[in-house]
């Protein structure tokens, strides 16, 4: 299995990159920052990021069988 | 039966379990037998070594991995698997998506280290940034092999003046951000927010690594793809 690391700091289409990656590192938090919530309600791309993520639960499905053993399995082989 | 004091057995079978007595063992499997049927699930705590309060927030978990707690490991996965599998399902095959979510988890137990670090680093967001990622440059690579596409392109309005698209997104922004994360794939998403923020297509082929042609494929796919579902609105 090959696999990419980069968490991609920058995020296409944000106005304000730096904010904008504070803000996708603390998705879920239940609170902001003022100014984090302030960029937020202006900028496009966090809020398709935030919207992405409060669906998560939307489409979730049950892991199948044997998924966690072969993360096992795969953490094992790093 | 609350399913605290489910809850509150399960912790006790657990503590039990370092007994080697068949009996004991025998007794367990049957009441774990009972409790799933009556469907009960665990509550996903795994319980302290120095026998504190149990771990309930994915910091602790992660931090609790990495030092050596198999349990730990599996309530991440158990806490978040489904719903990454589910989101990578939205937009490529099931065996693609159950890579992509081993992937997200992998690189987070990888770089663990460097997420603690992060004070303010969600476990949660880390890994759904990971596997979309991964959902990214499997369209980005997928869009490259595809000669057809080549050829689709070169029909498509060239990279001159503001296109009549962005004035509509722009437009209807509200409206169509939930549409977006709903019936485009991130690397189109990614895509028309870089159109939304004024950017041309060779500025936005330039730092998402395609061509200026792709750019315009997908900023048509995207068209065809919300111009279906707003056109009932009465938006051409």
């Amino acid at each position: 299995m090959t696999f990419h690391e980069d968490t991609s700091p920058s995020k296409p289409g944000c106005t304000n990159p730096e904010l904008g990656s504070a803000l996708s590192r603390r998705l879920g938090s239940t609170a902001l920052p003022a100014a984090l919530a302030e960029h937020l309600q202006h900028c496009p791309a966090c809020q398709l990021e935030q919207q992405t993520f409060d669906s998560l639960r939307d489409s979730a499905v049950e892991l199948p069988p044997g998924f966690t053993t072969s993360l096992r399995r795969a953490l094992g082989d790093l | 039966m609350t399913s605290l004091d489910d809850d509150l057995l399960a912790l006790t079978m657990q503590q039990t379990s370092a007994s080697s007595a068949d009996a004991v063992a025998a007794l367990r499997d049957a009441l774990w037998r009972r409790l799933h049927a009556e469907g009960w699930k665990p509550a996903l705590h795994p319980t302290r070594a120095d026998g504190g309060p149990p771990i309930d927030d994915d910091r602790s978990l992660l931090r609790a991995f990495i030092h050596g707690d198999t349990h730990a490991f599996g309530a991440l996965v158990r806490r978040h698997g489904g719903d990454l599998l589910g989101y990578a399902m939205r937009w490529v095959s099931k065996d693609q998506a159950e890579d992509f979510a081993q992937i997200g988890f992998l690189v987070l137990f990888r770089k663990a280290a460097e997420v603690l670090a992060k004070p303010d680093q969600e476990v949660r967001a880390y890994v759904f940034t990971v596997v979309r990622n991964e959902v990214c440059s499997t369209y980005r690579r997928d869009l490259r092999r595809q000669e057809l596409l080549e050829a689709h392109a070169l029909e498509l309005v060239p990279d001159a003046g503001p296109d009549p698209f962005d004035l509509i997104l722009q437009r209807e922004r509200a409206e169509l951000l939930p549409l977006l994360v709903t019936h485009c794939n991130p690397l189109m998403q990614d895509v028309v927010l870089m159109a939304l923020a004024g950017k041309s297509n060779s500025e936005i082929a330039k730092a998402l690594d395609l061509e200026t042609k792709h750019v315009a494929v997908l900023k048509h796919r995207a068209r065809v793809t919300l111009s279906r579902i707003i056109a009932p609105k009465g938006e051409p």
